[in-house]
């Protein structure tokens, strides 16, 4: 066990790849099955931050799929150390579902640290968010990484800079 | 104010003035409670962080101030508890029904003989024992967990346990109290209080700053959640802040890991993989199946046992074949083959080895046997011999010994050689009985009728009278009969010595008479010519016996006269006499004159002018 343990989040709307997106480079503990009965699934990711590589253990709870939180999903997110947006980069209006949801969990549990994953970036010719927004998602305090959940590209250097942000 | 003051004042004035303050402070008690009100948080939590002093130190009074206070105002306490009580008293009657009835259903499943006799050799009661063996758990995992986050505070787990990404778990565990707790309590608060699944319980307690979960495998008591949650309550007692401050570093909080050691210890000695996993039931149904398995296979056993048995007899026994022996069925046995008719009863032989008339099914074929046991038998059935006579058969050849009649010795040479398998008979031991004997006696010797024949035990027993030649020829008699064992004559007497006996005493004293001298009176021929022919047979007798034979002839006088002439008469009567036979074909040896009798005296009888013979009654001179 590693020394440090980090509460994180993946939301977004429903089917942008959060699973998808973490299922490459975590610990699968539970089967998705759980997504659709508890409505949460939660998986581990130990890695090393920083210059000193402290050891930390991202404890990743994927929530199920929503454009507005409930009760039930706002209760998984109590404690988080930080969280992850997921947007389907092929679908645009996910990326005002992430806005909301962020806006959302800001007004419940504060500022936390968050990084937004633009996903299905191997679907070109579908891709509906274009680079004027992304650059703009800058300055709306996001912090964005264009991601494919299918090749794996820049998953994981979104969850190292999440668990630098949570550590720093 | 002199000049001594004035210095004082410049020299001592600000300390002065600043004593004079405490001084007024110390006397005013508002504003010591003040000072002492204003330090007085800290010191109690700094000395409380410390050590236990001040605890210690303030728990008598603050028992005699609650007791006081509960004493004066009992009604205004009840009401402050009533919110707290009320659950609390539920909930450990509720446990509380809830172990009694655990005991129960325990104590009624396993009150069984072979609980009470081992709760006899462990020398306690039933109900302890079963109580005992009921409360058989291990404690596998213990999770301490920040329920706001759901992140790790403290893990251990027991050495055996297979553990998974405890993180992770311990998530969702959390996760699963709030979907459960949102789900179906709507919010309010607590929360799971135990998971039941398979072997596993996993029991729950609640706190504002930890949950403390304890993955148990068996079947824990209901006092294991009482002690968990007695465990969380001082967790949180000695804890509270820095579980409030947890920071996500597990293992971080001092003294906590130690707290949950002890859950760890609580452990029974009986491993929850002892438990019966079978219950009484199907038990009992299986050892009715299992006894009635055995029973079958046992029988099986036995029976192929009486098969083999059987078939080994059969085999062993004399004009039987077999074909065919096998199980019929479960309980039946078929035989079939060949049997001679003077073979055993193969229901007699299945008798023998424990088979029952109505489990064999037997199919035989008759056949004649050339075994020599049964061509023994046969022969002895078809000539019925008698109890002297043991016939055997061997090498074709059938022999009889002992004592038969000469009927059955005929009809064994007749019948014998016709008898399948008999090459040859024997006879050579056979001995005829006494019967038969004494007509082959009879045969070879025909005896006179005046002779007694009989047999005894193969002794010839000859009595009566018969002649010397007889005699002669009896002595031939066991040439003549070789299975005659012996002759006893003993009884038979000589016909010749019989005659000889009655001619001596015929003889002895016959008389001739003389004149008044030594002459022979006329009338005397007839009888000299009678006695001259019976001594001669005389003679010839005693000859053929082997005797000497030997007649005195005497003189006699009629007593007249001298002695001298009376002694000269006597002796020339008798020479006369002796004469008189010898010229009558007697042989002259054989007649001797007696002189030795001296003459009478006074007797004049002249019937004894005569001569007499004297006759030796024992006859005769042995030769």
């Amino acid at each position: 066990m590693a020394d440090l343990t980090k509460k994180v989040c993946i939301v977004g709307d429903f089917a942008v790849g959060k699973t998808s997106s973490v299922a490459r480079c975590v610990n699968n503990v539970f089967s998705e099955k759980y997504l659709t009965t508890v409505g949460v699934k939660i998986d581990t990711k130990e890695m090393q931050v920083g210059d000193s590589k402290v050891p930390v253990k991202l404890v990743i709870w994927d929530i199920a799929g929503t454009d507005r939180f409930s009760a039930v999903e706002f209760s998984y997110l109590r404690g988080s150390s930080g969280f992850v947006l997921v947007v389907d980069g092929t679908r645009a209006h996910t990326l005002d579902v992430a806005r909301r949801l962020r806006a959302e969990t800001h007004e419940r549990y504060g500022e936390l640290p968050s990084v937004m994953l633009l996903n299905k970036s191997d679907l070109d010719d579908e891709w509906e968010i274009d680079d004027d927004t992304i650059a703009a998602l800058t300055s709306e305090g996001f912090m964005p990484f264009v991601t494919s959940a299918k090749t794996g590209d820049n998953v994981e250097q979104a969850f190292q800079r999440l668990a630098e942000l949570i550590v720093d | 104010m002199n000049d001594l003051d004035k210095i004082k004042d410049i020299l001592f004035g600000n300390e002065k003035k600043a004593l004079d303050s405490l001084v007024r402070r110390l006397e005013a008690p508002e504003s010591r409670t003040a000072d002492v009100a204003d330090v007085l948080p800290d010191a109690v939590t700094r000395s409380y962080n410390t050590d236990e002093r001040l605890g210690k130190a303030l728990s008598q009074p603050l028992e005699y101030t609650l007791s006081e206070a509960i004493r004066r105002e009992p009604k205004k306490f009840a009401d402050a508890l009533f919110p707290v009580m009320g659950p609390a008293i539920r909930k450990a009657i509720s446990e509380a029904i809830k172990s009694t009835l655990q005991t129960i259903n325990t104590a009624i499943e396993e009150k069984s003989w072979v609980n009470q006799y081992k709760a006899w050799r462990a020398g306690v009661p039933l109900a302890q024992y079963v109580f005992q063996r009921s409360v058989v758990y291990r404690i596998d995992e213990v999770y301490l967990v920040d329920p706001e986050s759901g992140r790790l505070v403290s893990y251990l787990h027991h050495p055996d346990a297979g553990v998974k990404d405890e993180d992770a778990v311990s998530a969702m565990l959390t996760a699963i109290q709030d979907f459960v707790r949102d789900s179906f309590a709507h919010g309010a608060g607590g929360g799971l209080d135990s998971v039941v699944i398979d072997e596993f319980t996993v029991l729950i307690s609640q706190g504002p700053h930890a949950m403390l979960a304890c993955v148990v495998r068996g079947a824990p008591p209901s006092e294991l959640k009482v002690e968990l949650n007695s465990i969380n309550e001082r967790i949180h007692l000695r804890h509270s802040e820095a579980l409030s401050d947890f920071d996500g570093v597990a293992g971080s909080i001092p003294g906590l890991d130690a707290e949950l050691q002890d859950l760890l210890r609580v452990q029974k000695t009986r491993q929850a993989a002892e438990r019966p996993i079978i219950s009484w039931p199907v038990r009992i149904v299986m050892l009715i199946l299992l006894a009635g398995l055995a029973y079958w296979f046992v029988n099986g056993f036995l029976m192929n046992r009486k098969v083999d048995r059987l078939a080994a007899e059969v085999r062993a026994t004399p004009g039987l074949l077999t074909t065919e022996i096998s199980r019929d069925g479960h309980r039946g046995i078929r035989i079939e083959g060949l049997r001679d008719p003077m073979a055993a009863d193969p229901l007699d032989i299945a008798a023998r080895v424990g088979i029952k008339s109505e489990q064999l099914d037997s199919s035989f074929q008759s056949f004649q046997s050339l075994e020599p046991s049964m061509i023994e038998q046969r022969a002895i059935t078809l000539l019925q011999p008698s109890g002297n006579v043991a016939l055997s058969f061997s090498d074709g050849v059938l022999s009889a010994r002992g004592n038969a009649t000469a009927e059955f010795r005929e009809r064994l040479l007749r019948v014998g050689p016709v008898i399948g398998g008999v090459n040859s008979v024997d006879v050579s031991a056979l001995n005829l009985d006494d019967a038969a004997l004494l007509l082959k006696l009879r045969e070879a010797l025909s005896p006179p009728d005046s002779v007694n024949l009989s047999v005894t035990q193969g002794i010839a027993v000859v009595s009566g009278v018969a002649p010397q030649s007889w005699h002669d020829a009896l002595k031939e008699a066991r040439a003549l009969v070789p299975e005659i064992s012996d002759v006893n004559s003993r009884a038979l007497k000589l016909e010749e010595r019989i005659r000889l006996v009655n001619l001596v005493a015929q003889l002895h004293g016959r008389a001739v008479f003389f004149t008044i001298g030594a002459a022979l009176l006329p009338n005397q021929e007839a009888e000299v010519s009678k006695t001259a022919a019976s001594l001669r047979e005389y003679e010839r007798l005693a000859r053929m016996l082997g005797l000497d034979p030997s007649v005195r002839v005497i003189g006699e006088v009629d007593g007249s006269g001298t002695t001298e002439l009376n002694e000269s008469l006597m002796a020339r009567r008798a020479g006369a006499y002796r004469d008189a036979l010898i010229a009558y074909g007697v042989p002259s040896s054989m007649l001797i004159v007696d002189t030795s009798t001296i003459p009478p005296r006074q007797d004049t009888d002249k019937n004894k002018r005569r001569a007499v013979l004297g006759m030796n009654f024992n006859s005769s001179r042995e030769q």
